[in-house]
């Protein structure tokens, strides 16, 4: 008999880690009694990572007297009872039992990583199959497909069965969301407006009716007798309404933006309204073809990928690229800033969007795309968040060469953190060997901004500097926030950085000449 | 301003040796160790730390560093933990922003505007997930069982969703063997400024509701107070109180002014009328720290709720998120934030495109959320919520006791839930008569249902 899958070492030979949450710091608990924090796994519990052909498996414990299969060893048990054999079920155990969760064997899966363990082994097995597994169920009505069988059986259930039809045209599976957009349906509304007419009385009765009984199509009932209402779009029309919700109340929420988000008294929308959004079906999503949308109507220069990977500060840097590179003074930064954060809403809201260059902060010359290249998986489940050009180390060097050569490279500087020392305007496209900083005066400016030669010249040569590209005496913050020393180079930090993790590049051994006793103790500390 | 290095993150990093970066603060290297390779959940959650702790110590060059990392990472299409990231992200650059406060600073609204949307739209929108349904479908079944009885209900509902909880309980009560009882639903007018944002009043969204009552043949009234202007009714029946309060006051405490309507005169309270408290996703907006001018030492979400306990209501029903978000400081509050909003997307992530335009604006209000929590402080920091187990322990120091959900109630949201396909599940929590919406396993929403101690009933 096999043994069975909650043990921690099965026959496969799975190991079990065991102690999951590698978090940085507990989270807070004040609960007295033992219970998972939300989201996360009992930081106790004992991580079990599965096979995949653990997982997928189904029917495991077999009957040897009849062989019929069942999923779970307890039933097993039950069922041997009735061939007279022998039977023993696990108790089941006190609470001192170990709390186990499971990871997903999937390596690029978002619940590979212990503490988005999943709790229990269905779960987990359910998880594997839907994502990872082939989708063997087929719904007979429709051409979705499912992996699990219990997802093919729900949506089963409900494809084809939409018997609840509102006045509008609209249709839904389920009765609590159609009871829900029956009440607040324009139909309704304007049917009560009717109130005086015999069509109303006659409405009333039926919905006594059905109210009195307990079936379900209300829906139908209605659609009988009430006059013809305004018409709608098919709500089986296929997807082509790309992104109902903005066209229509674009109009009206735009106004309505600026003016603030308390809801306002507003008229009742004209009965045209409610066609619009209704054809997205609760239950179905037009897969708009407009993507993060703005972006089809945007005129950007780097549309490719860039534009599905819309950084955060895509729009930010829209602005100041868009003027010109330099901005000394600290205001109108600031303003373009604001404004530009807030453009990224108006995207979300689908308007067409101004220039949107989506550049990655501190890279003007990599302009379009994150490093990632496209990290627009929209057909991809589950794409692992950085592609393999780019680990971790390569991120922090590139980190590091992060310069105030860009334009308004910094972010903070631009939202009016940096001191308002005068010279920070010219940092900004000044390479670290220009600039004159003197040694005690603030070293934000300066911090601000690694080198960033023009073009992105080798990792290799700016690690190894040659020595006029770095002052002497640069008092600066590199990236960590430490002191330089003389002649340091001001990757210094970078290159110990490296050397620690392991980097796998050669860049290793140049630095680690830069290395070691550059740095004295009294730069760290400096508060300059 | 100056940079300043603060002994506490940084001196310990010395340079005479290679071991420096095992300090896990305050150097990218610590926050990138040990995740070559792979941004998993667990890397990201500690480049968010450190952003934070570096901005908390005004390191800011560290600070960009790590936004620039973590840029990189973000991507509002990407999969849950590039679009959680993104949002996060926009709320650390929020944050440090308002280093310098602006006027644009002042509310906390943050950079993140969200579009309004039509009752209908609304409607669509709670039922994405069943995230605010489960909800519903709990608080619903407890008030109808608790109102047995009765001829009349007075529902106060604390929420924000704009009423689309009550469709679904009018129309059981329409089907109510002995009858509809008649319902009043009484709302305050002022409601927290956080999305889902409605493009129409609450006035409209009650004439509405109102119409499907009539539609029904519930008898039904609506009420709004703690206007300065008005106790405003729209409802065919009905007695009206104007109270008059100024404007000023309402604008800057405004749940002061409510507080101070919270009586039986001004709710208009009946004795023969089942009092029903609904609070939906709204106890979190009540500052929860102690304040010893106002109310001597309590809290003004202790002192709302024994203000409700004054009422004498029939049952309490208080459902949220299951979370502890509002610990002070921000490095608690991001770790939480992070691993708990990732249910919510990776949810979302398993029933939608996407580009999936609902789910875009259904992630942008949990990041609007986000915003909130991590970027401001003080009275602007208005996202204070608390854990069902936390809220229980509250309910109970206000002098409420827990009343279980029926093996109805149970079944029905089992039945919600089937239909949603799985993925998501219920658990009890036989203790605190919980109910517990779980995605994958894990805490999403609580439901739960009070009764005053020594309440009696309204006939006393």
């Amino acid at each position: 008999m096999p043994t069975e899958l909650d043990n921690s070492s099965t026959a496969s030979g799975e190991a079990s880690v065991s102690s999951s949450g590698n978090q940085t710091a507990p989270p807070k608990s004040t609960a007295k009694k033992k219970r998972n924090l939300p989201g996360m796994p009992d930081p106790d519990a004992e991580v079990i990572a599965l096979s995949p052909k653990t997982l997928m498996a189904t029917n495991r414990f077999i009957c040897e007297i009849c062989n019929k299969g069942f999923q779970r060893d307890q039933n097993l048990q039950l069922h041997r009872r009735g061939h007279n054999l022998p039977w023993k079920l696990r108790q089941r155990s006190s609470k001192e039992v170990k709390k186990r969760v499971y990871v997903c064997p999937e390596a690029s899966c978002v619940h590979h990583d212990p503490s988005r363990a999943l709790g229990d082994l269905t779960g987990i097995k359910k998880h594997f199959c839907r994502k990872h597994g082939e989708k063997k169920w087929k719904c007979d009505k429709c051409s979705k497909k499912y992996a699990v069988q219990s997802d093919w059986k729900a949506h089963s259930k409900i494809c084809g069965t939409r018997e609840y039809k509102c006045d509008c045209g609209t249709l839904f599976s389920r009765r609590d969301s159609f009871i829900t957009h029956r009440a607040f349906c324009d139909a309704l509304a304007e049917e009560s407006a009717r109130t005086q007419n015999p069509p109303q009385t006659q409405n009333q009765a039926q919905a006594q009716t059905a109210g009195n009984t307990n079936s379900e199509p209300d829906g139908k009932a209605q659609t009988g007798n009430s006059s013809p209402p305004p018409q709608v779009v098919a709500a089986q029309q296929p997807p082509a309404p790309a992104l109902p919700p903005p066209p229509a109340p674009a109009p009206a929420s735009a106004a309505s933006q600026s003016t603030g988000v308390l809801p306002s008294s507003l008229p009742i929308q004209t009965p045209d309204l409610p066609e619009n959004p209704n054809p997205p079906r609760i239950l179905e999503e037009a897969p708009a073809a407009t993507g993060l949308n703005g972006n089809s109507n945007c005129s950007t220069s780097s549309s490719s990928n860039g534009s599905t990977s819309s950084s955060v500060f895509a729009s930010l840097f829209a602005s100041s690229t868009a003027s010109a590179n330099l901005q000394p003074s600290q205001p109108p930064a600031f303003t373009d800033l604001i404004r530009a954060m807030s453009r990224p809403d108006r995207q979300a809201d689908l308007a067409p969007c101004s220039s949107m260059e989506p550049i990655s902060l501190g890279l003007s010359t990599n302009h379009g795309s994150s490093i990632f290249g496209t990290t627009g998986p929209e057909r991809r489940q589950y794409a692992p968040p950085p592609q393999p050009a780019m680990s971790a180390t390569a991120l922090l060097q590139k980190a590091a060469q992060m310069g105030a050569a860009a334009t308004n490279a910094s972010l903070l500087r631009g939202l009016g953190i940096v001191s308002s020392s005068s010279t920070s305007g010219h940092q900004d496209n000044m390479h670290w060997n220009q600039r004159q900083v003197d040694p005690d005066s603030s070293s934000v400016p300066a911090g601000l901004g690694l080198s960033l030669p023009d073009g992105n010249s080798g990792l290799k040569e700016l690690m190894m500097g040659t020595p006029s590209m770095f002052g002497p005496k640069q008092t600066t913050l590199d990236f960590l926030g430490l002191g330089m020393a003389a002649g340091g180079s001001p990757s210094g930090g970078l290159s110990a950085l490296i050397t620690s993790i392991g980097g796998g590049l050669d860049v290793a051994a140049a630095a680690a000449s830069f290395g070691g006793g550059e740095f004295s103790g009294k730069d760290i500390g400096r508060s300059s | 301003m100056k940079t300043e290095l603060r002994a506490s993150t940084t001196t310990s990093l010395s340079l005479q040796n290679h071991n420096l970066f095992t300090s896990p603060q305050g150097s990218l290297a610590g926050a990138l160790k040990g995740c070559l390779g792979s941004l998993d959940g667990a890397c990201i959650e500690k480049l968010l730390l450190h952003c934070a702790s570096a901005l908390e110590s005004n390191d800011i060059t560290l600070a960009q560093q790590v936004m620039w990392v973590l840029n990189n990472v973000a991507s509002s299409l990407g999969d849950p933990n590039q679009r959680l990231t993104s949002w996060f992200l926009r709320a650390l650059i929020s944050r440090a922003s308002r280093v310098c406060p602006t006027a644009l600073n002042l509310n906390g609204n943050g950079f993140v505007q969200r579009r309004l949307m039509s009752v209908t739209e609304l409607a669509e929108y709670v039922d994405l997930i069943p995230w605010h349904r489960f909800g519903y479908s709990a608080s619903n079944s407890a008030i109808f069982k608790a109102i047995e009885g009765f001829s009349k209900v007075h529902i106060l509902d604390f929420s924000i969703t704009h009423c689309m909880q009550w469709p679904t309980l009018i129309d059981a009560l329409a089907k109510r063997p002995e009858g509809p009882p008649s319902l009043r639903i009484t709302v305050p007018s002022f409601r927290p400024q956080v999305p889902p944002l409605l493009n129409v009043s609450c006035e409209e969204v009650g004439l509405r509701l109102g119409n499907f009552s009539k539609f029904r043949q519930v008898p039904f009234e609506f009420n709004v107070i703690g206007n300065s202007s008005s106790f405003s009714s729209s409802s065919t029946s009905s007695t009206s109180e104007t109270t008059i309060m100024s404007e000023e006051s309402s604008s800057l405490f405004p749940f002061e002014v409510l507080l101070s309507q919270l009586n039986p005169s001004s709710l208009n309270l009946q004795e023969d009328e089942a009092l029903v408290i609904n609070f939906q996703n709204w106890l979190r907006y009540l500052c929860d720290e102690p304040n010893v001018e106002i109310y001597e030492g309590a809290s003004l979400r202790d002192t709302f709720l024994n203000t409700i306990k004054s009422l004498n209501p029939r049952v309490v029903v208080v459902v949220d998120e299951d979370s502890d978000l509002s610990a002070s400081s921000l490095t608690s509050r991001i770790t939480t934030c992070f691993n708990y909003l990732w249910i919510p997307f990776d949810a979302l992530e398993t029933f939608l495109a996407k580009d999936s335009p609902h789910r875009i604006e259904f992630e942008a209000d949990i990041g609007h959320k986000i915003e909130n929590i991590i970027g401001f402080e003080g009275f602007q920091r208005i996202e204070r919520l608390e854990s069902g187990l936390m809220l229980s322990q509250r309910m109970k120091n206000a002098g409420f006791f827990s009343i279980p959900f029926g093996e109805d109630t149970v079944g029905e949201v089992k039945a919600l839930l089937d239909e949603h396909a799985s993925g998501w599940g219920m658990k009890r929590e036989e203790d605190n008569n919980m109910l517990v919406l779980t995605w994958k396993g894990h805490n999403s929403v609580f439901a739960t249902a009070w009764v005053p101690t020594n309440g009696g009933s309204l006939e006393d």
